[in-house]
């Protein structure tokens, strides 16, 4: 165990120390010392500015977690147990996983307004697909087996649904919600890149502008550091919580 | 009173069931026996309704049924009382806790099912499926794959539930031994070839009313593997 913790920050240690090098080494305004990325994040923080933007993104990346979430399993769900559903929407998924981000938020703008609710939209539009084709797949290695012992004990529809199924899904469900936090962040930014005035990648195209990299690696690192925090608070416990009878 | 009366079952184009009827009283046990490929499990996943597809009539209460597989099928994400009381109506802990006493296991109650031995794990599906107090207890090959000492046991802690509960019990099996030893009638399948012959048991274990002629037939299209089992028995 204390191995592998080692090796955790160990790698982490190797990566910032090899930045550092090269940074001296390269001795440009291009790339700052981990050392004034860090002063530069802490003189945000204090601020307040960095924070006020910081819990604007992640309110908006927790609205379309949430939203995403359930609508993409649900649907995923319902393709993988019925042929006609998914007959029926098969090739609008295939549409949505393969339609550009940037279209749908452009899209999204232009009909909805610059506004916070076409913003949440556009990405849940960008992110459910993928949920649903992980749960779809779920369901096919679902164990009919046990399915069918559901049938014989005429079990109500939440014991089928909260006890014989999604205890099945927990593999891809946690899957999907992990590549799925880090594909809404990465989309979040663009969207308010584009046409929002507040949140992390407002204020990122902003030092943008003004070529500021030692803001822009301060204000990437305080949301690294939050996912980082959500890795290890939220879904490795639950994780563990849910494996603890394999 | 359970009817079954299927006159058909077709599989793929194929013809596995025809012309079985049958019916059965609280507290009788009917063996079902045919090689494999009969359909014996076919018949079973007809009168469990597991599988509708078949020209006929099965009249059952099928609000009342539990049933045992080859494999124990236990959801191996909860404990063996949560696995207990997936059965719905299942009453307290009491309950569950009194039916594992009776087959040795109330130690097990908090136990997830990879930490139990194969025979434990299927004494844990013989208790799910009386837990509620079924009327009508289907068996499919439940002691398949077991040593011979674990399957002794098992059926002794099955007849101990079959004599305190009296529900009517279908096994379907394809050892002549065990089912001789537990029903009370006793099923051939023989499809096309010999036609389903229906045979009773008696308290010494002796088949009561076969024809000559039924033995011939069951001894050579049915047991053609083991002959002297019936030989040896009658």
């Amino acid at each position: 165990m204390l191995n592998l913790l080692y090796l955790r920050v160990g790698s982490v240690f190797f990566l910032i120390a090899l930045w550092h090098v090269t940074a001296l080494l390269s001795d440009s305004p291009m790339l700052p010392l981990p050392v004034n990325v860090l002063s530069s994040l802490i003189e945000h923080i204090s601020s307040g500015e960095l924070l006020h933007h910081l819990g604007i993104t992640l309110y908006r990346v927790a609205m379309i977690f949430l939203i995403a979430m359930p609508l993409g399993i649900a649907f995923g769900l319902l393709m993988g147990n019925f042929k006609k559903i998914d007959a029926a929407l098969d090739t609008l998924l295939v549409l949505g996983l393969n339609m550009p981000a940037l279209v749908v938020i452009m899209l999204c703008y232009i009909w909805f307004g610059l506004s916070d609710v076409a913003a949440i939209l556009a990405v849940v539009i960008n992110k459910v697909p993928t949920v649903i084709v992980n749960i779809r797949e779920g369901v096919k290695a679902i164990d009919k087996r046990l399915i069918e012992v559901a049938y014989i004990y005429k079990v109500s529809r939440y014991k089928m649904l909260f006890v014989f199924y999604i205890p099945q899904l927990y593999p891809y469900i946690i899957a999907s919600a992990r590549n799925g936090l880090s594909l809404i962040w990465k989309i979040v930014l663009v969207v308010e890149l584009l046409g929002r005035s507040d949140g992390i990648g407002f204020q990122l195209s902003m030092f943008f502008q003004f070529f500021d990299i030692t803001s822009i690696l301060a204000y990437s690192f305080s949301f690294i550091i939050i996912i980082l925090l959500i890795e290890s608070f939220i879904f490795r416990p639950i994780d563990t919580q849910i494996s603890k009878w394999r | 009173m359970l009817n079954i009366d299927i006159t058909r079952k077709k599989y793929a184009e194929k013809e596995i069931l025809q012309d079985i009827r049958f019916s059965l009283k609280s507290g009788e046990f009917i063996s079902i026996i045919g090689p494999s490929g009969c359909g014996k499990t076919t018949l079973l996943r007809l009168i469990s309704s597991l599988d509708n597809d078949f020209e006929g009539s099965i009249d059952i209460d099928r609000d009342t049924i539990g049933m045992m597989f080859q494999e124990p099928r236990l959801l191996p994400w909860l404990t063996v009382r949560e696995n207990i009381a997936v059965v719905d109506k299942v009453g307290d802990q009491e309950e569950v806790l009194k039916l594992l006493r009776m087959v040795g296991l109330e130690h097990t109650l908090n136990t997830y099912p990879k930490n139990l031995s194969g025979g434990m794990a299927r004494r844990v599906s013989l208790v799910r499926a009386f837990i509620n107090r079924p009327k009508l207890i289907l068996l499919d090959e439940p002691f398949v794959s077991l040593d011979r000492p674990t399957s002794l046991a098992l059926q002794n802690d099955l007849m101990l539930f079959c004599k305190s509960f009296n529900p009517a019990v279908i096994l379907v099996t394809h050892d002549l031994d065990e089912a001789i030893s537990l029903s009370q009638k006793i099923l051939f399948l023989g499809g096309e070839v010999t036609g389903n012959i229906m045979t009773h048991i008696n308290e010494n274990h002796c088949f009561d009313t076969l024809y000559p002629t039924q033995v011939e037939v069951i001894k050579e299209n049915i047991l053609s593997l083991h002959p002297n089992i019936l030989e040896g028995k009658l």
